[in-house]
């Protein structure tokens, strides 16, 4: 008793210290965070008052030279390329160590240990499908190439470097919040980190949902409406370009090509392919320039994210000096410039994921049959530790075509007592090649041929390469390893168990599409089809709609002694090429209904100049109309809901101007009556209006306004931290505008070089910061410059000895013994 | 004194310690200074709070971007009954509860155990 009243004060504050000290569910560990001297306030950061900083690393061989400048770029020296390297990684991990973390913790299926249960789905399927495995492969692989290996390694070096001078005050502020700490970092990780764009750019299908439009209209309703080509089209390769070797020979169809699903319908949970996450690039060559020389273009469009995905910087060695931009995680410059060449990138879109319906033997999901007989199925054990220690395990099943990623407990035609499963064959697990060494190449290219030979070691995502260079070469290719394939090979789901159905091989490397100096005088994409028809292989039957390379081409089609300037203004242009070649038509059909000329809205898309600018009434009206046009037209037939597709804008518009008989028109949900399609356009017009309505008051400029409605999010990576992130951002711009802008997605840096002879001028910028600490100015500081389509010029230094005012700091990497 | 020794001996120890050292320094210095745990407990959360809060105001005023509001949002997410609250006030007041309550109980207890040997 005695005891107890001496002792109960010091279990309380003992028992206090360890509640502060944990999270309990998503409370963070309050102790922790809200210490002055440990917590978030030690993330805060006071004017940086410049001067000069020495830091002894182990590891390095010389001593390295980062300058930052005004926008808190590092322009790095180094004396030799593993230097270089070690640095890069160490200067990033400063500013992002916390974000190149994340990413690979989501394509290794591991978010569960950060934030707990809520995550255990996404990690199950980014498990099952397989990336931490191939990028473990991919790893090893790569220890056998002395070159990837040493770069690799380096910036693996560098990386942790930094880790280990952290301490806990020191940590960037979400490892507080969510209360984990960094692992250390090693070339796996940065493979995951690519992996995870390999995911975004390549991670999605629609081959169930079109298996069930055939498998509910037939493949002939299928053809007319889901066709393997647009009526407008202007493929990246322009047309009549002449394909320069000698193909193999495709297979030939087979006559079964597809497993149709048993009972009506498949309903896999994948993900569709996000055409609003493309991009454009392009590059005008000296007879359309001003200085006689080519100007180069690219902005990639990818979801919009705080901290950012790209990271500015200079990189130079004896061996390279290059400006661009790098992904945090990855050595290396992605997009950018040197002194003689620039090149960009945009997503290919091609279809290099595929899926094939496996019949197992029995239950046990040990056998599965193929090619007239049963092959063993490999398992592997995957095991997700919840935030909390709690441990669950699940197995997965791999067959030759890739991981089964989808079961199903019901009676199938397959086999009675069997589940039926899909397995997936995806470009990401294929573990050869090493892209890391293509940009590599590139960093230090001279010549056109640089960049040729840079090409040949690229896997995936593949990508539209633009080139240019101060000899006055332009080029784009699209470029990656493709598998080659029988025409529509995977429009659907493929039968499993023959062997026509598998993947055949690969397109040749020297056989991708590719142009060099084109009579047009540039060269450009944006996503759209590769090539027209007549190149000799199947890519795929559906890529981004065509509007943005279509206005992309039209202006540097007409553009003469083009400028840096006058490519901001195509990067930035909002001219609405959909409405262009639809809107006269929808309005002649709702003229033909004289009381809707009086319905609200309707003044303001006849007199709109069809452009997404932030401030366009009518931009917003179409944008919704849109939406709801194809709602009218399609969602009876084609709902999401029962896992099917719209047929494309493509082939909606050409039904509305060219078949306005079609059956597809009628709205099959009233029974007794048949709509034409007058009433379905009057009819999506009024839903339309009255949708905008609710949602922002009667028809006024300012809550109408196309940026209001859009409205514009940049989100942190993690959408709980609504106050790390910047909201309504003021712009134009949409899905199928050039300035691709919307919602969630856009410019994620925006590019543009004009090279010379002598030295190049660079201009750029991304909606975010170098730093990704919240608790900084260069956390966010490009944004509103982004938003109004500005540009900052970069400095671009020719060595470490170049004075510049921009320079405000540096800091000196020395080697320690 | 007792209250200037804390913040003293506490605040050294905080630049160098984990964040709960200011709770072993209160229950020593209480062990040898303080009179009653009732006192212990009162000086010690005070000069917790004083050597936390102060500190808190003082980086929340030097720095450039106001990390207070940021994290204040993260904890208020979008509840609209707390929009009206200005965000450092919620900072501060758990700033405050966490520094008081560790401060204090520790303080307290090094009265309490040191009673119990020399009884």
């Amino acid at each position: 008793m005695k005891f107890l009243k001496h002792f109960w004060g010091l279990a309380l504050a003992a028992g206090l210290l360890y509640l502060l000290n944990q999270s309990w569910g998503t409370v963070p560990p309050l102790g922790k965070l809200f210490s002055p001297f440990q917590g978030f306030l030690q993330n805060t950061e006071q004017k940086d008052t410049g001067g000069d900083l020495e830091m002894p690393l182990k590891g390095l061989k010389g001593e390295v030279s980062v300058r930052y400048d005004d926008n808190a770029v590092p322009h790095i020296f180094a004396q030799n390329d593993d230097d270089l390297f070690f640095a890069q990684g160490y200067v990033i991990a400063r500013d992002r160590l916390w974000q190149m973390e994340f990413y690979t913790m989501v394509s290794s299926g591991r978010l569960t240990e950060i934030v707990g249960e809520r995550a255990l789905e996404y990690d199950r399927y980014n498990r099952k499908s397989g990336m931490a495995n191939s990028a473990k492969k991919i790893a090893e692989n790569l220890k056998k190439d002395p070159l990837s290996s040493s770069i690799l390694e380096a910036y693996s070096a560098g990386v942790n470097a930094y880790i280990a001078q952290l301490s806990y005050k020191d940590l960037p502020v979400e490892y507080k919040i969510l209360n984990y700490k960094p692992e250390p970092w090693s070339p796996y990780k940065t493979i995951l980190m690519l992996m995870n764009m390999r995911n975004t750019l390549s991670g999605g299908s629609n081959d169930y949902r079109l298996t069930n439009v055939v498998s509910k209209y037939g493949l002939d309703a299928v053809k007319d409406l889901f066709p393997d080509y647009p009526v407008d089209e202007s493929p990246i390769i322009p047309v009549g370009t002449k394909w320069e070797f000698t193909p193999l020979q495709t297979p030939a169809v087979p006559e079964k090509i597809m497993a149709l699903p048993d009972n009506g319908q498949v309903a896999l949970n994948i993900p569709e392919p996000r055409p609003e996450i493309g991009s454009n690039n392009w590059a005008v060559g000296g007879a359309k320039s001003a200085t006689g020389l080519p100007i180069l273009a690219n902005d990639p469009h990818l979801g919009l994210s705080l901290p950012s995905i790209w990271y500015q910087m200079q990189l130079s060695s004896p061996n390279m000096n290059v400006y661009g931009v790098a992904l945090p995680g990855s050595p290396g410059i992605v997009i950018g410039f040197n002194k003689d060449v620039a090149w960009g990138v945009t997503n290919v879109g091609s279809d290099v994921l595929d899926f094939y319906k496996i019949k197992f033997k029995d239950k046990t999901m040990k056998e599965y049959w193929h090619d007239n007989q049963w092959k063993k199925t490999e398992q592997r054990i995957e095991t997700f530790v919840l935030k909390g220690g709690k441990v669950i395990s699940d197995t997965l099943y791999l067959t030759h075509h890739g991981p089964i990623i989808y079961t199903e407990n019901k009676e199938t035609d397959f086999n009675k007592n069997a589940p039926a499963g899909h397995a997936m064959r995806w470009i990401t697990n294929e573990t050869d090649g090493a892209d890391l060494l293509t940009f590599y190449y590139l960093n230090k290219a001279k010549n056109y041929d640089d960049y040729r030979k840079a090409l040949t070691y690229y896997t995936a995502p593949a990508q539209n390469f633009v080139f240019s260079s101060n000899q006055n070469d332009i080029a784009i290719t699209p470029n990656g390893k493709f598998p080659l394939k029988w025409k529509n090979q995977g429009k659907y789901i493929l039968d499993g168990t023959l062997p026509s159905q598998d993947w055949q091989g690969w397109i040749p490397k020297d056989q991708n599409p590719t142009v060099k100096n084109p009579p047009r005088g540039f060269v450009s994409s944006a996503n759209q089809f590769s090539t027209d028809p007549t190149y000799p292989y199947y890519l795929g039957w559906r890529f981004a709609p065509s509007e943005r390379g279509m206005r992309i081409n039209e202006r540097l089609e007409a553009m003469t002694q083009a400028t840096a300037d006058s490519l901001r203004s195509v990067q930035n242009d909002n001219f609405n090429l959909a409405a262009r070649r639809i809107l006269p038509a929808l309005i002649a059909s709702l003229k033909k209904d004289p009381r809707i000329a009086k319905y609200a809205g309707f003044s303001e898309i006849e007199n709109w100049n069809l452009k997404n600018d932030a401030g366009e009434v009518g931009a917003t009206i179409f944008e919704r109309w849109r939406e709801e046009l194809n709602r009218a037209i399609w969602n009876d037939e084609f709902s999401p809901d029962n896992k099917m597709l719209y047929p494309s804008d493509d082939r909606t518009f050409e039904m509305i101007k060219k078949e306005p008989a079609a059956r597809w028109f009628d709205n099959q949900d009233t029974k007794d009556k048949i709509e034409t399609m007058d009433e379905i356009i009057g009819y999506s017009f009024k839903a339309a209006i009255d949708s905008l309505t609710k949602h922002n008051g009667s028809i006024d400029p300012k809550k109408w306004a196309w940026s209001k409605v859009k409205s514009t999010d940049i989100k942190h990576l993690v959408p709980a931290f609504q106050s790390f992130s910047r909201m309504d951002i003021d712009n134009g711009g949409g899905k199928s505008i050039v300035n691709a802008t919307t919602a969630t997605t856009g410019p994620s840096w925006r590019m543009i070089v004009e090279l010379d002879k002598s030295w190049p001028r660079g201009y750029g910028l991304y909606p975010g910061g170098q730093s990704g600490n919240p608790g900084s100015i260069y956390y966010d500081n490009m944004i509103d410059k982004w938003a109004k389509g500005e540009l900052n010029t970069l400095l671009f230094l020719k060595n470490k000895e170049e004075k510049s005012d921009k320079i405000k700091k540096q800091m000196v990497l020395k080697p320690q013994n | 004194m007792l209250y200037i020794l804390i913040i003293i001996i506490g605040g050294i120890a905080s630049f160098f310690g984990p964040w709960w050292v200011v709770a072993p320094v209160c229950f020593a210095l209480c062990w040898w200074k303080a009179k009653t745990a009732k006192s212990a407990f009162g000086v010690s959360a005070l000069a917790a709070v004083t050597l936390w809060v102060g500190y808190s105001l003082y980086l929340n005023a030097v720095s450039e971007v106001n990390m207070s509001d940021k994290i204040a949002g993260i904890f208020t997410g979008g509840a609209a009954s707390l929009e009206n609250i200005p965000k450092i006030g919620i900072i501060i007041t758990i700033v405050t509860l966490v520094s008081a309550l560790s401060g204090g109980f520790a303080g307290m207890a090094g009265v309490q155990v040191r009673n119990f040997f020399k009884a």
